[in-house]
């Protein structure tokens, strides 16, 4: 882009001709902060590529044998591929996103937006598109080295399906990890916190092995996102039986709809808990027990 | 004509107001500082009038428009800016990025060029802002503030931890805001920055104000004292002016009345047959006069006003 004809300040007329919107200059700099920082290259890009490459190296004499799960069968490394995706996805559109919005909301950068006329709509629009993209790229990653090194085979008429449930796993975890980065009550919890509540998650979901969890806990897993978003992942991987599993796919769809709720509901721009909304002075002499932080 | 009129602002958190009725007016044009004590509701205050704390009860107009009006709100949020007192930039981005994306949120901004000329800082165009002094990024969130071409900026803090000279520098933007029309509402703790830049001062203590006036008014209205010293002469002893104490082998007198004193020890230095070398007459600052303030509860002249009072 030049700089002369789209720099915002170049007066009114070049404004209303050639002027990049504020959602797109937002993506750009959200992929510029996330891509020229280290650690979340490493943590979030990293981490689970080299998650895939240790695990699939420890299993690739097994590349090929078939695993019974239910009424699927899959290859061992189709269910260690499945699994590595399933925690990618983890990673990079729950716990990425839950860390990386406590951390902005606690340092303050939310609340410097919040004094200017730009939209929450275009903060966090521009913020989601880059943790997309950043999921195509890890997940990219990681089925190439599946594809190219670990035996990992896709029948190309359940790709379709492949690609659906991914989809349908960052529309779940991303606003829970929106909804999640509520919780820590400062900027040093935030790792801890969602870390904490991400690895048993993830690890639970029985995306690398079979676990055996007792039904009491086994029912409780599988009521949690990562459980459902691993029979999707792993059904459409599989050598045979029915690709979708729409108790998983409804069960996906309410965790949505939860982390949608409670991260609009409660969505704050600072640290400290306000009032809610901006009311008129008129309206709130009728609420004269408001409280705030 | 004024940027900010509201009047009879409460606000109760639940556990007892914070603010008790107060009214608050800073004429156009005009550089107000608001000083307080932490916890004397000076924060709530701001909040309120910059639209992001609801109020109890009360009129506020800002701008001319309603802080606490959704609608209003959001055209406010476009000719006003705020320079909060810790904020995080982000650390990968450049100066010009930063400063373009800011720039797009207002309908006829300052050019990057432009905003970084104001604030000395050209030459960091392209640098990450993960490289810049802390200075550098007190100045680039100033730039940030007044791309919007703001008619009223709130300044938390602008020089806090920084060396002289940046503070110097921010001191002389402030103050070539005048110039511009634009009007500030400063909050800072540092008073010598508050003497040299406001051409107002409302002190806000327990929710309600304590004085008004400019930085001179609310001086002179304080029970802080000019300080009158001079050199011990030779073969006076103990024999001191009335008032007067020995302090590292000087005589210092504390007085509302320094012509009096002056003239008090010069007829004293006639008595003694001695001559006053090293006279210094130090008049109270507003430091000295806002921790008098403080102390007494208020001011004692007209300054001085109730709680739901106007300082004009």
């Amino acid at each position: 882009m030049s700089t002369t004809e789209t720099d915002p300040g170049a007066g009114p007329r070049a404004a209303r001709t050639r002027r990049p919107s504020t959602f797109w200059l937002h993506v750009d700099g959200e992929l510029k902060e996330f891509w020229r920082s280290p650690i979340t290259l490493a943590f979030i890009v990293l981490m689970p590529v080299m998650f895939y490459v240790g695990f699939g190296l420890a299993f690739r004499s097994q590349a090929d044998a078939i695993l019974r799960l239910g009424d699927h069968e899959i290859t061992q490394a189709n269910m260690s591929f499945g699994g590595v995706l399933g925690f990618a996805l983890m990673s990079v559109a729950f716990a990425n996103v839950a860390i990386g919005l406590a951390i902005r909301r606690h340092h303050g950068l939310f609340k410097r937006f919040r004094t200017t006329p730009v939209s929450p709509a275009t903060v966090m629009g521009a913020y989601l598109v880059n943790t997309l993209l950043t999921a195509v790229i890890v997940l990219g990653v990681v089925t190439a080295i599946g594809l190219l090194g670990m035996g990992v085979s896709i029948d190309p008429a359940r790709l379709p399906q492949l690609l659906t449930a991914l989809l349908l796993g960052f529309v779940c975890l991303a606003p829970l990890g929106a909804a999640v980065s509520l919780l820590p009550p400062n900027a040093d919890a935030a790792v801890p916190m969602v870390n904490g509540i991400f690895f048993p998650t993830a690890f639970l979901a029985g995306g690398f092995m079979v676990l055996p969890l007792g039904d009491t806990v086994g029912a409780v897993v599988d009521l949690l996102p990562g459980r459902p978003l691993t029979l999707l992942v792993q059904g459409a991987l599989s050598e045979s039986g029915p690709v979708w599993d729409w108790s998983a796919v409804w069960l996906l769809l309410a965790w949505s709809l939860l982390g949608t709720v409670v991260a609009l509901r409660w969505f704050r721009w600072a640290s400290e808990r306000e009032p809610r909304g901006f009311g008129s002075a008129k309206r709130k002499d009728k609420k004269p027990e408001e409280t705030g932080a | 004509m004024y940027a900010i009129n509201a009047t009879d602002i409460t606000k109760d958190y639940g556990k007892g107001e914070v603010l008790h009725g107060i009214s608050y007016q800073v004429p156009t044009g005009q550089i107000a500082a608001l000083l307080g004590p932490n916890g004397a509701g000076k924060t709530t205050l701001i909040e309120i009038l910059e639209g992001h704390r609801g109020r109890t009860s009360g009129q506020v107009e800002v701008l001319g428009l309603d802080p606490g009006n959704r609608r209003d709100f959001a055209e406010l949020r476009t000719r006003m800016s705020v320079v909060l007192q810790q904020t995080m930039l982000e650390p990968g981005l450049s100066v010009r990025d930063i400063l373009r994306r800011h720039a797009s949120y207002y309908p006829d901004p300052l050019g990057v060029d432009e905003a970084l000329e104001q604030v000395e800082l050209t030459e960091k165009r392209s640098a990450l802002v993960k490289s810049l002094s802390d200075g550098q990024r007190r100045r680039l969130d100033l730039a940030l503030a007044l791309t919007g071409r703001p008619e009223l900026l709130f300044l938390d803090e602008p020089t806090t931890g920084l060396d002289p000279v940046s503070r110097r520098r921010i001191r002389a933007l402030v103050s070539g805001l005048r110039e511009s029309g634009t009007t500030v509402v400063l909050t800072s703790h540092d008073l010598t920055e508050v003497q040299e830049l406001a051409d107002r001062v409302d002190v806000i203590r327990d929710g309600a104000f304590i004085a008004s006036g400019t930085p001179g008014d609310l001086v002179r209205g304080s029970a802080a004292f000019t300080v009158v010293e001079f050199a011990r002469p030779t073969g006076v002893g103990d024999r001191l002016p009335e008032g007067a104490e020995l302090v590292d082998d000087r005589v210092r007198i504390l007085t509302d009345d320094q012509d009096a004193v002056v003239e008090r020890v010069q007829s004293w230095a006639r008595d003694e047959g001695t001559r006053i070398s090293g006279l210094t007459i130090v008049p109270p600052s507003l430091d000295d006069a806002y921790v008098a303030m403080l102390e007494s509860g208020t001011a004692e002249n007209g300054t001085a006003r109730s709680k739901a009072g106007k300082s004009e």
